[in-house]
């Protein structure tokens, strides 16, 4: 399991752990040890630390710190769509 | 650390399918490019109607290690699209497609040598599953503790094969939150501190710890852990929604 989205378009709160494969069509990688720091507050964590709400078009992936918003990701049949509004920097081990 | 994702979505077919609970199932996915799985790491599958229509999920692996089979546990969610689906109706020989392995954050590796403490709520358990599998496997000399919440002892995943592990270096403590069975050393109700401090890993002995379940329970026991003094970055957290 962890049966991580809901049905429909319920919103369901995870974690950045559940980004990691629908991100993997956009980065190429695994996002989940990638350090992101927030703009608004400078918090670092890894990605799999932030928090995810998540449907069935896409996701947004919040600071665990300040709860902005660091990347907002939408993927419909017509084309994917990713804007990166809080990210300061994403750091690579 | 950065890896790649293999590329794509992968065919697979279901090779059984067995019921372990009244509201869990286990299935067997054979996926003939699967490249293998670290213990802890989920997978992405997919599912498309005959009208076209597709849905994707994500599940933990029971599983791991190389090899082209993979464990999962499904668990009926009410008013889920896919789980009863995975439940009820999928049978040996339907078609899946899954995207995988995937994390590198919820993970354990024989080469760790820290105690391993292992924290369920309900089917968080699959992930922990794996790792207590490998801990196992490794012949590992450091300990390995599993505290596992669920409603009932009905409703326990793996629970006979969890039983079976108890040794000198794994325990294995149960935490009813609705019905406990008789000879339970406690009322039903849900984790908390005074179950952690007396069953877990204390934090001078370092442990790296695993807690996998539902949101509300990862962030309860996380503040409970950190709380007790455990070093937060020795604290790996996975959430899968739900209540």
């Amino acid at each position: 399991m962890p049966q991580r989205h809901p049905a429909g378009r319920v919103h369901d709160r995870v974690d950045g752990n559940v980004a990691a494969g629908p991100l993997s069509d956009v980065f190429g990688i695994d996002i989940t040890m990638v350090v992101g720091t927030c703009r608004h507050c400078g918090a670092s964590a890894t990605l799999a630390e932030a928090v995810v709400e998540i449907d069935d078009e896409g996701l947004i992936l919040l600071c665990r710190t300040c709860e902005h918003t660091m990347l907002t990701f939408v993927s419909r049949p017509d084309g994917r769509y990713l804007e990166l509004p809080g990210l300061f920097g994403l750091s690579f081990a | 650390m950065v890896e790649p994702i293999v590329a794509g979505w992968l065919p697979g077919t279901v090779a059984s399918a067995t019921r372990m609970t009244p509201h869990g199932r286990i299935l067997e996915l054979q996926v003939p490019s699967w490249p293998g799985n670290l213990p802890g790491q989920h997978l992405d599958l997919r599912l498309t109607a005959e009208d076209g229509y597709q849905a994707v999920r994500s599940y933990s692996v029971a599983s791991f290690g190389a090899g082209t089979s993979i464990e999962l546990a499904v668990e009926e969610v009410a008013d889920g699209e896919v789980s009863p689906y995975l439940v009820d109706d999928v049978q040996p020989g339907d078609q899946l497609e899954v995207r995988g392995p995937i994390g590198n954050y919820f993970v354990w590796r024989d080469s760790q040598t820290d105690p391993v403490q292992l924290i369920a709520g309900g089917s968080g358990s699959v992930p922990l599953v794996s790792i207590a599998r490998a801990h196992q496997r490794s012949k590992s000399t450091t300990g390995c503790r599993f505290i596992y919440s669920v409603r009932t002892p009905a409703d326990a995943l793996y629970a006979d094969e969890l039983m079976g592990l108890v040794s000198s270096t794994f325990t294995l403590d149960w935490v009813y939150t609705r019905q406990a069975p008789p000879e339970s050393p406690r009322k039903p109700g849900r984790i908390d501190r005074s179950i952690i401090e007396t069953t877990a890993f204390t934090p001078a002995e370092k442990p790296m710890v695993y807690v996998c379940g539902p949101t509300s329970f990862v962030e309860a026991v996380a503040g409970i852990l950190v709380d007790l003094g455990h070093d937060p970055m020795r604290i790996k957290t996975e959430r899968f929604g739900g209540v």
